[in-house]
């Protein structure tokens, strides 16, 4: 009987010391997540800086801010 | 004898077993009794670690929700001199991989004094990783956060700066810091020999910093920052300054200014350049602020637009002598025509009929000589000259701008009051912080509706009228409201050509149903200093733009 008790003593530890190690993985894992995330957001940040995608406009494709006098507004 | 020999060697055997027992109790006894507690904290420090978990700092964003200010993970990668073997290697290798100057690195190395030295502070995660895998004895390295600000130079003076240890210094980043910042959680583990967590002993939570969404608009910041560059270098000025704003909730879209900077390089520009004028400095407002004593006059009822004045080019005030920018005979404006050609002898006649005392309640009423409220730290209240102060010609100055500094936060608001039908609003540069959306700013009637009108009308003259100072600031399709203004700045020794001005025009748009007031100031321009010449265009290049982008349809037809 203290045998099967031991036993399952033993096998609940193993189990804890398991979940504990893969608790530890996965927290090193969402911290890396969590870092290449940050830093896909700023380049995307910096990618979608106005100052920049209008100097690229201008000088890579040639194209100029629109004349306000050529827009037409759609009234109701 | 056999028999007494061999009784004799177990005795022997049996004391020696006895002595080994006792010697193992003995030390039993002194490692567990006497020598426990340092033995254990010995065997704690080896398998036990607590660690700081840092809280991540929130996001800035701007009202669209494209990141301002970020966070962005490096690695610290770190020595201890005293662990160090090869601190020539060491040196070579940080130098190779970050790009660090090996020889102060080396000599730093081979201090055996110290217990610490920072290879490379906020490595490259990649890099840092790299690094350690050579397995240097001695060395070792922890997440740290960096901020970065993927705009680079937009709204820099606006955003501020965190410091290297991640805490707001400056702009926003010092004035929404507290929220901004969060709380460091910690973990006390237990550790295999391989470094694996094995048991969480101890923790308290982390609290990440929460996001701060301000009014500002990336688009419409950038174009002012571009468009003051442009005026500063055709104007050869010292600096300019723009805001734009929502008259409506008091938002502000757009604090530009220039010279600017990348904001990811503020440690290494001049605090001047740093600063945020439009909060923190003030000038002599020059003609803008004659909309003060206008307002004044027209609700006491002392005039109408259409009252007529006899006005000679100069007139005498105590021991001052007040005259008009232009050389003029002597003519009869309505207060309309005042404000529109901007005639200083028309304001200060004005401001004769309302007299000291009304006149700085007014001053008071438009919210001058103290501070807007606006959430950015270290915001000037401007300077007033207290009314016991005043000579007998303060009232020859102030009614035109002179012997009175403003902020140009503090000068759009009141116009901004106009464009809102008399009634101002606290101005605020974030709109949510979280989850939170940030709600009740102060508001208060500055004039009637029925004066705001007429305020807009007068003001629509000064842009529209053939002679109105603010010709340059016409938008075509749309009806423009403004006002002029050229200030001279004092120096030292009073006021003085060589000193230079301030040429500014605030103005709003369209006039029916204002959605933008925009204000221009330009220090010390070269060439031309008038606020119609330099100011008005750079409203006009700014609201033009702003105009468009907001899809705001034309009132006029072309």
């Amino acid at each position: 009987m203290s045998g099967i008790l031991l036993a399952g003593v033993v096998f609940v530890n193993v189990a804890v010391l398991r979940l504990n190690l893969q608790l530890d993985s996965q927290t090193n894992q969402r911290a890396k997540l969590h870092a290449q995330n940050q830093a896909l957001e700023s380049q995307l940040a910096s990618a979608l800086a106005s100052p920049r995608i209008q100097a690229r406009a201008q000088h890579d494709l040639g194209l100029q801010p629109a004349d306000p006098s050529t827009i037409r507004y759609v009234t109701p | 004898m056999r028999e007494r020999l061999a009784n004799r060697r177990i005795r022997l055997l049996l004391v020696l077993l006895l002595l080994a027992f006792a010697g193992t109790l003995a030390r039993a006894v002194w490692l567990q009794g006497v020598d426990a507690a340092s033995l254990s904290a010995k065997a704690a420090s080896q398998h036990r670690s607590t660690i700081t978990i840092p809280a991540g700092r929130g996001t800035i964003f701007d009202r669209s929700g494209v990141q301002f200010a970020i966070g962005e993970q490096t690695t610290t990668v770190y020595a201890d001199p005293q662990q160090v073997t090869d601190a020539e290697q060491l040196a070579v290798t940080a130098h190779r991989i970050f790009g660090v100057p090996a020889t102060p690195l080396y000599f730093a190395l081979r201090n055996k004094k110290s217990q610490f030295v920072y290879i490379k502070r906020f490595a490259d995660a990649k890099l840092a990783a790299a690094f350690i895998k050579k397995g240097y004895a001695g060395v070792d390295s922890y997440p740290e956060e960096k901020r970065a600000y993927p705009q680079g130079s937009v709204g820099a003076q606006v955003l501020g700066f965190a410091g290297t240890d991640d805490t707001g210094l400056g702009g926003l980043e010092l004035q929404y810091n507290s929220v901004l910042g969060g709380k460091a959680g910690k973990q006390t583990v237990v550790r295999d020999p391989f470094g694996r967590a094995i048991e969480v002993l101890s923790s308290s939570p982390v609290k990440e910093g929460q996001d701060v969404f301000t009014t500002i608009d990336h688009i419409i910041q950038a174009n002012a920052e571009q468009v003051l560059a442009q005026t500063v270098a055709r104007w050869h000025a010292k600096s300019a300054t723009a805001i734009v704003m929502d008259p409506s909730t008091g938002a502000v879209l757009a604090m530009a200014q220039a010279p600017g900077y990348n904001a990811n390089n503020a440690s290494s520009v001049p605090y001047d350049t740093q600063r945020n004028r439009s909060v923190t400095d003030t000038y002599e407002p020059g003609s803008t602020f004659k909309l003060v004593t206008i307002s004044a006059a027209l609700s006491l009822g002392l005039v109408t637009p259409q009252t007529k004045f006899t006005l000679p080019y100069s007139i005498k005030v105590a021991d001052r002598t007040i005259h008009d920018a232009e050389l003029r005979g002597t003519e009869t404006l309505s207060v309309a025509q005042i404000l529109s050609h901007s005639s200083n002898v028309g304001a200060v006649t004005i401001a004769e009929k309302l007299g000291a005392t009304t006149l700085m309640n007014w001053i008071n009423r438009f919210g001058f000589g103290k501070a807007t409220g606006i959430d950015f730290p270290g915001e000037s209240i401007g300077q007033v000259l207290p009314l016991d102060e005043w000579s007998g010609s303060t009232i020859g100055n102030v009614p035109i701008g002179q012997g009175i500094a403003v902020t140009p936060i503090q000068l759009i608001s009141a116009y901004a009051a106009i464009a809102n039908g008399g009634v101002w609003i606290e101005p605020h540069l974030v709109s949510r912080i979280g989850g939170r959306v940030l709600a009740g700013f102060k508001h208060r009637r500055l004039v009637s509706p029925a004066v705001d009108a007429q305020l807009k009308s007068m003001l629509t003259g000064v842009v529209d009228e053939h002679g109105g100072t603010g010709n340059e600031a016409q938008i075509p399709g749309y009806t423009v409201a403004g006002k002029t203004g050229t200030g001279q700045i004092p120096g030292k020794n009073g006021y003085s050509v060589a000193n230079g001005y301030m040429a500014s025009f605030v103005g709003m748009v369209p006039v029916e149903h204002p959605k933008l007031v925009v204000l221009v100031v330009v220090n010390k321009p070269q060439g031309s200093i008038f606020g119609g010449v330099v100011a008005a265009p750079a409203f006009a290049q700014i609201a033009k733009f702003d105009l468009q982008y907001l899809a705001v349809p034309p009132t006029q037809k072309h």
